[in-house]
């Protein structure tokens, strides 16, 4: 016999009111209306996992406040989620939760960066995570309430308000939800966590702090290195095409028939790393302050200042891209239609956020 | 009767802090400068202490600087400007 689930979140009673109006009043959703999470729903959804209820998984920034098993299952309730989502919820959360990760920098950025969750491995299909046409769209529950299940907690755990804590100047869509499933099964390449050292049979989150998604449009490129071209010199534009190189590393999601065409040449997902590394450079003389506008920053951030290296000139070529890992591709999305698409990340590595992969236990 | 609810929130009641009371002056006092670590911020206050320290008559100014913009300063550089300052100017430019 199971034991008796004992919560210890305080109770919200309602009386003659709506619920859903009730939520909204605690300023507790984001913007949306939520599942009002009562007990019986929460315990639905402690029920898939054999943890305790108090076990902490870790402090969500901005405010560092307590992720609880617990309190991420009321969140997972309001967001929408099906039981059967918790473990990936368990396993984003741990991410999320990460130094590395840095969820505080997220939100409290002008910047407008938001997680987006990559989901690998057989529970894709277990719980049905679209991974197809409208990989990155609506209507796909587990998709939709996965992702928002993060929004919430950084709202109600983090205490990332918009226009409070929240400053981000612009903000976008992706930030109410993003979650995609890589589409293993047209991919010519090995998947994202099998690159990260798991096992293709083992299922993983990978969180990415990242922008809203740019689509790369290219239908008439039929070789590897055309189609390279194209998509590398419209990702160039990221952040400003003035930033060579850029501070971040940055998501490319390449669709199954451009997947298709790279693979058709042979290449690797390296090979296509090593290309736009290589290949999406330019010369500092178009990267001046005041040259097709006013930015330039990126070139002053790298370190060419020592002894061992000349200074610039304006023949000096700079890459777009910082090193060749930080340039994260999967393959997502339908397999009719050339539309690739390019999420520009927040800074990387310790000065801002490093992506984060965790197993996703059953 | 109605539905009951479980709270979302962590509950951490950090209450509403009070701003530290005004300096009469700052002549003779230690203000602390925090660079968030912004680029090119060190010009803009390289500036602001010369201004202090010339125009306010401040004695000492105390630099210090976070890891990044999005990271917390370290509990030490907390703990040397709160040890050491009478006032703290947390700065940044881009």
């Amino acid at each position: 016999m199971p034991q008796p689930v004992s919560l210890r979140s305080q109770r919200i009673q309602t009386h003659e009111e709506d619920p859903v109006e009730l939520m909204y009043a605690r300023g507790v959703t984001d913007g949306l209306p939520v599942v009002p999470p009562t007990e019986e729903r929460v315990k639905r959804m402690l029920a898939v996992v054999d943890r305790d209820p108090q076990e902490l998984l870790g402090t969500v920034g901005p405010n560092y406040g307590r992720a609880t098993v617990e309190k991420v299952a009321i969140n997972a309730v309001m967001a929408g989620c099906h039981p059967s989502y918790f473990p990936v919820v368990i396993a984003a959360t741990s991410a999320l939760c990460d130094e590395k990760f840095n969820t505080h920098a997220l939100n409290v950025t002008t910047f407008s960066a938001t997680p987006l969750t990559i989901i690998n491995g057989p529970i894709r299909q277990a719980i049905g995570v679209n991974c197809g046409h409208n990989a990155l769209g609506h209507g796909f529950r587990a998709n939709a309430t996965i992702g928002r299940t993060l929004r919430l907690l950084i709202i109600n755990i983090g205490g990332a308000k918009p226009q409070e804590i929240t400053k981000a100047t612009m903000g976008h869509p992706a930030q109410y939800t993003f979650c995609v499933g890589e589409n293993e099964e047209e991919s010519p390449w090995e998947p994202l966590h099998v690159e990260k050292g798991f096992r293709p049979e083992q299922s993983t989150v990978t969180l990415f702090g990242g922008h809203s998604p740019f689509q790369i449009n290219d239908h008439a490129s039929r070789t590897a290195e055309q189609l390279a071209l194209s998509i590398g010199w419209t990702m160039a534009s990221v952040w400003n095409h003035k930033n060579f190189p850029l501070f971040s590393d940055t998501t490319l999601i390449i669709c199954p028939e451009h997947a298709k065409t790279f693979a058709q040449d042979r290449w690797s997902k390296n090979d296509l790393r090593q290309f736009l590394f290589e290949k999406i450079r330019k010369p500092l003389r178009e990267l001046h302050p005041g040259v097709n506008g006013g930015e330039g920053a990126g070139v002053s951030m790298i370190p060419l200042k020592n002894s061992q290296t000349e200074p610039p000139v304006d023949d000096t070529l700079f890459p777009k891209f910082p090193a060749l890992d930080s340039i994260m591709i999967i393959v997502a999305g339908g397999t009719a239609g050339r539309f690739s698409a390019v999420v520009p990340g927040l800074a990387r590595g310790d000065f801002g956020s490093r992506i984060t992969t965790r197993e996703i236990q059953p | 009767m109605g539905e009951v609810l479980l709270d979302p929130t962590d509950r951490v009641d950090r209450g509403e802090k009070a701003f530290a009371p005004r300096l009469d002056t700052l002549a003779g006092k230690t203000v602390g400068l925090l660079d968030i670590n912004k680029s090119k911020g060190v010009y803009f206050l390289d500036r602001l202490e010369e201004v202090l320290r010339t125009q306010y008559g401040v004695a000492e100014v105390l630099r210090r600087k976070k890891v990044s913009p999005g990271r917390m300063m370290s509990v030490q550089v907390k703990t040397e400007l709160v040890e050491q300052c009478d006032a703290v100017i947390e700065a940044l430019s881009d």
